[in-house]
C-alpha cells in the first residue's frame, strides 16, 4: 500500500476514472458550446428562448445529479461488496488479522479475534483488549511499526485471557501518499502447538541421536537406509551421512543375505521379528548383532518403512560361550569327580568286603583254638595259663565286635535312602520297649512327649533312636532309679528331638569327641561299648540334612539332640 | 576223598582253621561221620560231576547238604553255587552258604542263585559252635531229603 508506487489495479481504476471524466468534459463542453446555438436556430422568440434555455439548464443539472447519484451508488455498493469479500476471506483464515490506527485502537479485526478473545475488539485499545502484560511485551514492536518499519517477531505472549501463547506476528505499517503512518495491519498466528510438536520432535530426535543402540529406518521397496542414528553408524565404522541412502543389505555378511531377506519379509508380514545376524564394518571385519525389525504400516495398509534396532551382541555371545564352556568343564569335572568317587567307593567296598571275609576268620581261629586249648588241655594249664587264655578269647571277641560295628557304620554311608513320613513318637516308644529289660522297667522312669513326625528313612532313623536310647539305658545302669526323657522343640525350620538321661553324663570338655568313630569317654569296665553308636547316629542325621549335638555334666546326666528338617 | 561211599556233608572251605573248627564242632555232636572236606570249588565240582580223578564219586553220591564258603580259590563260591543249581543233576542238593560276610550284595547274589540258606559265621567261638551244631543237626537230622533210593532204583 505504498502511495508512491500505485498497484496495477489502482492504475486500471485510475484510467477508467480519467476516461469517464474526459467523456464528461467533452460532452459537457459540446453541450455548453452548441446547445444554445442549436436552440437559437429553432427558437427565434427571445422570451421563449430564455425560458427554454432555463429549462435546458435545469435539465442538465438534473441529469448530472442523476448520473452522480448512479455513480456514487454503484461505487458504494462495490465498496460494500469488496469489504464483504475481504471479511469473508479474512474470517476464513486461521490467523488474527487486524488494523490498528494511530490511537492504537482496533479499527478492523477478523473473526479469529472474536474466537480468541471472546469479545469484539473493534474500537477498543490494544492495551485494553490484550491485557497489560501482553501489551507491554509487544509495545516495542508497535512503536517500531509506527516508526514505519515492517515488524516480524515470535514471542510468548501472556494474554489477558487464553493464557500464554507462543505467536508469530507481523506488523505492516499503513502509510498515506506522503509516507505518514496512518495505522498498521497486524497478522498474528498462534504457533504454540506447532512449537510443542516441534519440541517433541526435537526430544525424540535427541533420544534417537543419543541412543546407544543402533537405530535405522529402511525403505521397504528399495532396501535403502532412509535415516540412521550415530550409534548405528558407529557400529559399522561409518558416518551417518555415508550410510543414509545406501543399500542396507550391503552391511550384512554375504552368506546370511538369504536369511536376512526372509526375516525382513516375515517382519513385513507379521509386523515384528527379532533375529541375529553377522554384520560388516567399513573395513570388512564382522560383528554379531541382534536385530529388532518393526515394519510400520501406513493408513492405506502399505508398509511405510522398517524401523530396525541393532545391538552388538558379540560380547554377550562370548559371555554365553564362556558360560557354556565353563558349564561343560564343570560337568566334565563333576563326572571326573564322580568316577573318582565311584572308584573310591568301589575300593571301599572291596576293602569292607575283604575286612568282612578275611579279618574275621583269624579272629575266630584265635578264639576257637584258645577255647579248644582251655577245654582239652585244662589239666596241663595252671591258673595263670587259664587266665591268659581267657584274656586272649575276650580280646579277640572284642576285636570281632569292633569290626562288626565298623562294617555297620561303613554300610550306613552306602545304603540308599528311602524317604517316607515317620511317626517319631511311635518309633521311639517301640525302640525303647525293645531295648529295656524287665529290670530296666522297674528302674527307669521313661517319659515321652508329643514329638512330631518327620520325613526320613525309617530304618536309619530307627537306628538313631536305638543308639541314643540304648546309650541312655546303659549310662543310667548304675543308678537304682533313673529318668529317661524324650522330647522336642522347634528351632527355625527344624524339629529338634532330644533324649535326656540323669545317668553318668560326661565332661563337656570332650563333647566334640563324642561323635567320632571309636571315641569313648568311659572305661570299658564301667560301660561296655565300641564307640560307634553315636558316630552312626551322627552319620544318619547328617545324611538327612540334620545336625547332632550333646549337652552333659559328669555324674549329673546327658542330653543328646538331633535336629531334622521339618516336614 | 577218604570215602567214595555215601557222603552226608560236603564242606567246601579253603581256610584250614575254619574247616578244622567246623569239623571239630560237627564231630563233637556226632554229625561228621560222613563228611567230605573240599579245599576249593574246583575239587567240589569235580567230585559232584565225576569229572576229576578216576576215583571221584559217582553221581549217585549226592551229599545231603553242601556247606559252601564264598571266598574260595580257583572257582569262587558263588560260581560253584551257580553251577550246582543250574545243573539238573545237582540242583536239588541243599546248599548252605557258610561265610564270614554279612554284606548285602553277597547275600542277595547267593539267594538269587538259589542258595537254600545263608549263615554268617560268628566271630565268637561259643556262638560259632552253637550255630554250626544247630546247622548240622537241622540238615542231617531234622530236614527230610528227597529220597535218593528212587533214583537209585532206576539204575537197577
Amino acid at each position: 500500500m505504498d502511495g508512491k508506487q500505485p498497484s496495477p489495479t489502482r492504475i486500471i481504476h485510475m484510467r477508467g476514472s480519467i476516461r469517464i471524466a474526459g467523456i464528461y468534459l467533452i460532452l459537457g463542453a459540446l453541450w455548453i458550446t452548441f446547445s444554445d446555438k442549436l436552440l437559437a436556430e429553432i427558437v427565434s422568440d427571445k422570451v421563449q428562448f430564455a425560458q427554454i434555455s432555463t429549462y435546458k439548464g435545469w435539465g442538465y443539472v438534473f441529469i448530472t445529479a442523476w448520473l452522480l447519484y448512479l455513480l456514487i451508488e454503484n461505487h458504494t455498493a462495490e465498496l460494500a461488496y469488496n469489504e464483504k469479500q475481504l471479511r469473508l476471506i479474512t474470517n476464513a483464515l486461521p490467523v488474527l488479522i487486524s488494523y490498528v490506527d494511530t490511537d492504537r485502537r482496533y479499527r478492523f479485526s477478523n473473526k479469529s479475534y472474536l474466537d480468541w478473545f471472546g469479545e469484539a475488539v473493534n474500537g477498543k485499545s490494544m492495551e485494553e483488549s490484550l491485557g497489560k502484560s501482553a501489551y507491554q511485551k509487544i509495545s516495542g514492536h508497535v512503536d517500531a511499526v509506527f516508526a514505519g518499519r515492517t515488524v516480524n517477531f515470535e514471542a510468548d505472549i501472556p494474554y489477558k485471557n487464553g493464557g500464554t501463547r507462543f505467536v508469530n506476528a507481523t506488523y505492516v505499517p499503513d502509510k498515506d501518499t506522503k509516507g505518514r503512518v496512518k495505522g498498521f495491519f497486524a497478522l498474528v498466528q498462534d504457533i504454540t502447538e506447532r512449537r510443542q510438536a516441534q519440541e517433541e520432535i526435537r526430544l525424540w530426535a535427541d533420544a534417537i541421536e543419543g541412543c546407544a543402540q543402533g537405530i535405522s529406518v529402511v525403505d521397504p521397496a528399495s532396501n535403502r537406509i532412509l535415516a540412521c542414528n550415530p550409534a548405528f553408524a558407529n557400529l559399522h565404522d561409518y558416518r551417518v551421512d555415508e550410510l543414509v541412502g545406501s543399500p542396507v543389505l550391503s552391511l550384512y555378511a554375504a552368506a546370511e543375505l538369504g536369511h536376512v531377506r526372509r526375516q525382513f519379509e516375515r517382519a513385513d508380514q507379521i509386523g515384528y521379528v527379532r533375529f541375529e545376524a553377522t554384520k560388516l564394518r567399513k573395513d570388512g571385519s564382522t560383528f554379531l548383532t541382534q536385530k529388532d525389525v518393526v515394519s510400520v504400516r501406513g493408513d492405506d495398509g502399505f508398509i511405510l518403512h522398517r524401523v530396525v534396532t541393532t545391538q552388538d551382541i558379540t560380547e554377550r555371545k562370548q559371555a554365553e560361550e564362556e558360560i557354556r564352556r565353563l558349564n561343560e568343564e564343570l560337568e566334565m569335572r563333576v563326572s571326573e569327580r564322580t568316577s573318582q568317587l565311584e572308584a573310591a567307593n568301589k575300593e571301599l567296598e572291596a576293602f569292607t568286603y575283604s575286612v568282612s571275609h578275611d579279618l574275621r576268620a583269624p579272629l575266630r581261629a584265635i578264639d576257637g583254638f584258645t577255647d579248644i586249648l582251655v577245654e582239652e588241655y585244662a589239666p596241663r594249664l595252671d591258673e595263670e595259663g587259664n587266665r591268659l587264655c581267657t584274656v586272649i578269647r575276650k580280646e579277640s571277641q572284642r576285636m570281632g565286635t569292633l569290626i562288626d560295628d565298623l562294617l555297620a557304620f561303613s554300610r550306613l554311608g552306602r545304603k540308599e535312602m528311602r524317604t517316607e513320613q515317620i511317626d517319631m513318637k511311635e518309633l521311639a516308644e517301640a525302640v525303647f520297649r525293645e531295648l529295656y529289660s524287665d529290670e530296666d522297667e522297674k528302674r527307669i522312669d521313661f517319659r515321652i512327649g508329643d514329638i512330631p513326625a518327620v520325613n526320613g528313612d525309617a530304618a536309619l532313623i530307627r537306628q538313631v533312636w536305638i543308639n541314643l536310647l540304648s546309650n541312655a539305658i546303659k549310662f543310667t545302669s548304675r543308678k537304682k532309679r533313673a529318668t529317661i526323657e524324650v522330647g522336642w522343640m522347634e528351632h527355625g525350620s527344624e524339629n529338634v528331638y532330644f533324649v535326656r538321661d540323669d545317668g553318668a553324663g560326661f565332661d563337656m570338655e570332650y563333647a566334640d569327641k563324642l561323635f567320632g568313630v571309636f571315641q569313648r569317654l568311659h572305661d570299658d569296665k564301667d560301660f561296655e561299648g565300641t564307640g560307634v553308636g553315636l558316630a552312626i547316629a551322627q552319620r544318619v542325621v547328617h545324611r538327612h540334612g540334620g545336625r547332632v549335638w550333646a549337652d552333659g555334666r559328669e555324674g549329673v546326666g546327658a542330653t543328646f539332640y538331633f535336629a531334622l528338617p521339618r516336614i | 576223598m577218604e570215602s567214595s561211599s555215601v557222603v552226608d556233608v560236603m564242606l567246601v572251605e579253603d581256610n584250614p582253621q575254619d574247616a578244622e573248627l567246623i569239623i571239630r564242632t560237627l564231630r563233637k555232636h556226632n554229625l561228621a561221620n560222613r563228611l567230605l572236606h573240599m579245599k576249593n570249588g574246583k575239587d567240589a565240582l569235580d567230585f559232584l560231576f565225576g569229572t576229576g580223578s578216576p576215583e571221584s564219586a559217582p553221581m549217585e553220591n549226592k551229599p545231603r547238604v553242601i556247606l559252601l564258603d564264598l571266598k574260595l580259590p580257583k572257582i569262587d563260591g558263588l560260581e560253584v553255587l551257580r553251577i550246582i543249581k543250574s545243573d539238573e543233576r545237582t540242583h536239588i542238593i541243599p546248599v548252605v552258604i557258610v561265610t564270614s560276610s554279612a554284606e548285602n550284595p553277597d547275600i542277595q547274589a547267593a539267594y538269587n542263585l538259589g542258595a537254600n540258606s545263608y549263615v554268617v559265621k560268628p566271630v565268637k567261638f561259643d556262638a560259632f559252635m552253637n550255630v554250626m551244631a544247630r546247622l548240622g543237626a537241622y540238615w542231617l537230622q531234622v530236614n527230610h531229603p528227597m529220597n535218593n533210593s528212587n533214583k537209585d532204583m532206576t539204575k537197577y
